[in-house]
């Protein structure tokens, strides 16, 4: 009979139902491991001292004694070791996955900061000793020697310009002068350092006694600064660009949150394999006119939901006003995910987390992945009760946390942060979180520590302008 | 950093292994420097059966010896076995601050050859690497007179 057979054959025809999509679990961020950055610095320390010995071996004393000789040698030594602090400053920023999980961005930076003035320093020092060396020795004048060394000698020229490149990216980078100058434009300027270094790498192996006939001290050297080379490709652009390109995230919705504040829901592919802590952020490059050459900073104030991911902004300036005006379908490409406000970086059970301002965002997603149990005690400090920023969510936490919420209203002035160990009388058995901007962030953690909360229990996120 | 509670204080940590890595340079390159000749002396030729030397003048020219900064070959002149005269035939430099040096040191150098009459020469304080480079190269050219 025809007719089954038709029926038969016509359902076959049709497109079979739609298979449905397991969604994956979401890969679980991978653990810090502060054994590993041990080693490195080990590794590093010696390497320092390796090329100490270098400077020192590749001299003799009569060399010493002849005229110019010692302030030559000591040219030599300053450069080797301000050459390698430099670049353990670039390894510094390179943001190797394995040290920003440890030390965090912000760690890493402020590390960077610290260590900036020796390697400028010994540079400089390299730079002025060796021509009076040589001046001695050639029986000339700086300034002349100056001019020969730079414009006859190899590879001199072109090391010449790369040195007065890093003293004008030292000179901008000083605080009180850094303040005064458009952040995008600084941070240009600072880029140009990877350039000077290196336009200067070739003068090094072309004329240092510790190189020239040693080839073997050659081979190392190259390959310390291929590696580094390397380290900045692959971490610096290689990986936030196959990420980026992995997941696609572009803007679906922008709405208002509060007076000042909004919330950008984005949508990505493959998004569970984004593996985030609550609390971290992203350097954010949105691909559209007048945004696209810059990154900032923002955390998720939610953990991923694939396909969407969340992050919410406060406008203070130009560029987070535009924010506020992204228009959906916008593409974006990401950096990240950087930051140790994290759950993973807890050694006690209970935790309290301190929020002022804009600091929710970060607090808010922590929250989430707090386990249940943990009993957090949330604080968020605001100037005016409108400020209060995902008072629900945060309340619905915390309460399936068995935790609980309190709210500090009011201007700087008319709020005492002591008041905290009477909210929160076992804050010192607890790991304390806490986000804001600087001024906040500096003012808590002062009184935290007067109130007995010990330092390695106390984590800061910084909402820097 | 945290790792405040890890026996080791970590900026002690530092300091060894620094000082670690510069007695590692330090002995490795005193291990191998006192393998290799010195710079100050030359292979001394054997001792050998006193060979009748004709009495007429002989020259030769040193193999070019590279010095680091730049390469030099030396001249000798001798009649039987003594050294007559000595002089650069090549010398090139990687700049000009090595060729004003190394000019400087050869004065020195040749007159100490005659007064030693051997390639077994005091080294011209400054210019080490020159000095080796002429040494060698003076070996090498009273080698090929079988001196």
């Amino acid at each position: 009979m025809g007719a089954p057979v038709t029926t038969l054959a016509a359902s076959t025809r049709r497109a079979p139902p739609a298979r449905r999509r397991r969604t994956q679990a979401p890969l679980p961020p991978p653990a810090p491991r502060p054994g590993i950055l041990r080693v490195a610095l080990l590794i590093l320390a010696l390497g320092f001292g390796a090329t100490l010995a270098l400077a020192v071996t590749a001299t003799t004393w009569s060399q010493i004694r002849a005229p110019g000789g010692a302030l030559t040698f000591v040219g030599n030594l300053t450069g080797l070791a301000g050459t390698y602090l430099a670049l353990v400053m670039v390894l510094l920023v390179s943001r190797v996955p394995v040290v920003e999980r440890v030390l965090g961005q912000d760690g890493l930076l402020r590390w960077h900061r610290t260590l900036a003035p020796w390697p400028i320093s010994l540079i400089v020092a390299h730079v002025v000793f060796l021509t009076i060396g040589y001046a001695q020795a050639a029986k000339t004048g700086f300034w002349r020697e100056f001019g020969v060394l730079a414009t006859t000698f190899p590879d001199m020229l072109p090391a010449t310009v790369g040195f007065f490149m890093m003293v004008a990216v030292a000179v901008v980078s000083i605080r009180a002068i850094r303040r005064r100058i458009p952040r995008e434009r600084w941070w240009a300027l600072h880029l140009l350092m990877y350039l000077a270094l290196g336009i200067s790498f070739a003068h090094v192996i072309a004329l240092g006694p510790s190189f020239v006939g040693h080839p073997l001290t050659r081979l190392l050297w190259s390959l310390f600064w291929l590696a580094t080379a390397g380290l900045v490709l692959a971490y610096r652009i290689g990986l936030p660009f196959v990420r980026s390109m992995r997941h696609r995230l572009e803007v679906v919705e922008v709405r208002e949150e509060a007076p000042g504040v909004v919330t950008v829901v984005c949508r990505g592919r493959r998004l569970e394999r984004l593996a985030v802590s609550g609390g971290q952020f992203f350097e954010w490059r949105f691909l559209t006119r007048g945004m696209w050459w810059q990154a900032h900073p923002f955390s998720l104030s939610a953990l991923p939901r694939p396909p969407h991911l969340r992050l919410t902004v406060k406008v203070v300036g130009d560029f987070t006003a535009r924010v506020a005006t992204l228009r959906p379908g916008t593409r974006i490409a990401i950096e990240g995910p950087y930051g140790v406000f994290t759950t993973q970086h807890r050694d006690r059970q209970k935790a309290m987390l301190i929020a002022g301002g804009v600091g929710v965002t970060a607090v808010r997603s922590l929250l989430e992945d707090l386990p249940r149990g943990c009993e957090p005690v949330i604080v968020l400090r605001v100037s005016r009760s409108e400020d209060l920023v995902f008072h629900k969510e945060v309340t619905e936490l915390a309460r399936q946390r068995k935790g609980r919420v309190h709210e500090l209203v009011g201007a700087r002035s008319e709020v005492d942060l002591r008041s905290l160990i009477d909210l929160v009388p076992d804050m010192r058995q607890r790991d304390v979180f806490v986000a804001g901007p600087e001024l906040f962030v500096h003012d808590v953690c002062t009184t935290l520590a007067r109130l007995g909360v010990p330092r390695d229990a106390t984590h800061a996120e910084v909402y820097s302008l | 950093m945290r790792g405040g509670r890890h026996p080791l204080k970590t900026s002690h940590a530092l300091l060894a292994a620094t000082s670690a890595g510069f007695a590692a340079v330090l002995s490795v390159h005193v291990a191998t420097s006192s393998g290799r000749n010195t710079p100050t002396t030359s292979t001394a030729p054997p001792p050998s059966t006193p060979t009748s030397f004709s009495t007429a003048t002989r020259s030769a020219t040193g193999a070019d010896e590279q010095f680091g900064y730049g390469s030099i070959s030396v001249n000798v002149t001798v009649q039987g076995t003594r050294i007559l005269a000595v002089s650069v035939a090549n010398l090139q430099t990687l700049e000009s601050f090595s060729q004003s040096l190394s000019s400087q040191a050869i004065p020195q150098l040749t007159s100490e050859a005659l007064s030693a009459q051997s390639s077994n020469i005091q080294s011209v304080s400054g210019a080490s690497y020159t000095s080796a480079g002429f040494a060698q190269s003076l070996q090498s050219a009273l080698g090929q007179l079988g001196i």
